[in-house]
């Protein structure tokens, strides 16, 4: 099962045992995400909604493709996951 | 004793520390940077407190904490409240947390509007069904502050029967520990004036409602529309605003120690929401509302902000402290209940919650 990076944002790491980068496993986004909110059941609350969306205001990139919408997207073995918050208001 | 003092900011969580007169405080570095902390609860009851914290982000909603060290270490509570599963309501954030009638008991209140009850110390939470399936919940309106269940009373005299405050439908009293609940809006005004709305039992704005310690039957409500007070634990309220520059504000704070005396801090109206005339006014009654008085003394700085409805607390020391904070960051104390107010050091980030410890 390819192994990856998952980056979060600061204000995460206390649900991640103060880290900011996780090591997961999975074959796509969703199953990477499970991966790391099984062991980080807080991360699950803070990064999806109760319909298992991603919150309105959180970006999910996969490298450098946008994958908010795209959970399913393949995942290779070394890539870069990343939890960002969205960039809005002045 | 000395008192800490824990400021529940826009931006994270502060703490004063007291030395044993409360003559001088110290700030505390902040914790939970960045989260807002709307609801703080200490549970004293078992004697050494243990401190619940409802902090919440606009990006990633909330959840609940706890401290058994005053605030000095928190222990994430990994089953927070939250709706179940598919639930096409997002948890907002926590906004009140409060005793139960058990040892273990706790209740939480949450926006959109829920309640939670936890029978092991906070360590899991269950939502109360009854409030879910309520009759009239279709009509629920929120607020400004969003469908907000924000003040929980539990009454001491009788395990049976709490009050719940939702903003913007009102006060429901329950008799059977939660299992049914009852709308208890009689006398109140309504927020929206429309015909359809005007009669219906809900769309009464609560902002903050208080219990008499020792005459548990009279309930105080800090309302959108005045200021209101029930003989007869909810079933009717009359107004009581005679010396009120404004019927309209957000905190309401009970005396712990001395009955029928309780303090309001009116704002200049819904519109504005500014303490009239630029400077914190806190009002006092010392007869169950029948008049008001204004406190003045160390509130002269002109002051153009508000207090919201958790930003107030009372210490449990004998000659007891009484606390509020603004929304311009300050944070003012009174030791004689607000003949001389002082303002503690520290300009914080807007002010949404406080809670006086013992220690």
């Amino acid at each position: 099962m390819p192994r990856m990076t998952l980056t979060v944002p600061r204000m995460l790491a206390p649900f991640c045992d103060g880290q900011t980068r996780l090591s997961v496993s999975g074959t796509d986004v969703r199953s990477a995400l499970d991966d790391a909110m099984a062991r980080h059941p807080l991360l699950r609350t803070h990064v999806l909604n109760e319909r298992g969306e991603v919150r309105e205001h959180v970006h999910l990139f996969l490298n450098e493709t946008d994958v908010r919408e795209d959970l399913s997207a393949t995942t290779r073995e070394g890539d870069e996951l990343y939890v960002l918050q969205a960039m809005s208001g002045g | 004793m000395s008192v800490r003092l824990l400021v529940g900011t826009e931006k994270g969580l502060f703490a004063l520390d007291s030395d044993d007169r409360r003559s001088r405080w110290q700030v505390r570095q902040p914790a939970h940077p960045g989260w807002q902390v709307y609801a703080l609860f200490a549970d004293e009851r078992g004697g050494h407190p243990t401190v619940f914290a409802g902090l919440s982000s606009r990006v990633y909603g909330p959840h609940l904490q706890r401290s058994d060290d005053c605030g000095h270490t928190w222990e994430l509570i990994e089953a927070s409240p939250r709706f179940p599963e598919g639930s096409l309501r997002e948890l907002k954030q926590v906004w009140a947390v409060q005793a139960g009638s058990r040892p273990e008991t706790l209740w939480a209140g949450v926006s959109h509007a829920a309640l939670f009850r936890s029978d092991d110390s906070g360590a899991t939470w269950t939502m109360n069904d009854a409030l879910e399936a309520h009759p009239t919940r279709e009509q629920w309106l929120p607020g400004a502050g969003g469908l907000c269940l924000h003040t929980i009373v539990q009454d001491p005299a009788n395990r049976e029967r709490m009050f719940i405050g939702i903003s913007a439908v009102g006060i429901f009293r329950s008799d059977d520990g939660g299992r049914s609940w009852t709308i208890k809006n009689q006398g109140v005004g309504a927020v929206l004036l429309d015909e359809e709305r005007k009669y219906s039992e809900v769309n009464r704005c609560v902002h903050k409602f208080v219990q008499d310690p020792t005459e548990p039957n009279r309930l105080y409500q800090q309302n959108h529309t005045g200021v209101y007070r029930s003989l007869d634990a909810g079933d009717s309220w009359e107004r009581i605003e005679a010396g009120l520059p404004s019927g309209f504000g957000f905190p309401m704070v009970m005396h712990p120690r001395r009955p029928r005396t309780l303090f309001v801090i009116p704002q200049e109206s819904d519109q504005l929401r500014m303490f009239p005339g630029g400077r914190p006014g806190v009002y006092r009654t010392d007869n169950a509302g029948d008049s008001w008085r204004r406190t003045y003394a160390g509130l002269e700085d002109p002051s153009y902000g508000g207090v919201l409805r958790n930003a107030t607390s009372t210490d449990r020391e004998d000659q007891t402290g009484i606390y509020f904070g603004t929304t311009g960051g300050h944070v003012y104390a009174t030791y004689d209940d607000g003949e001389l107010w002082t303002r503690l050091p520290g300009t914080f980030p807007r002010i949404e919650s406080l809670a006086a410890i013992r220690v």
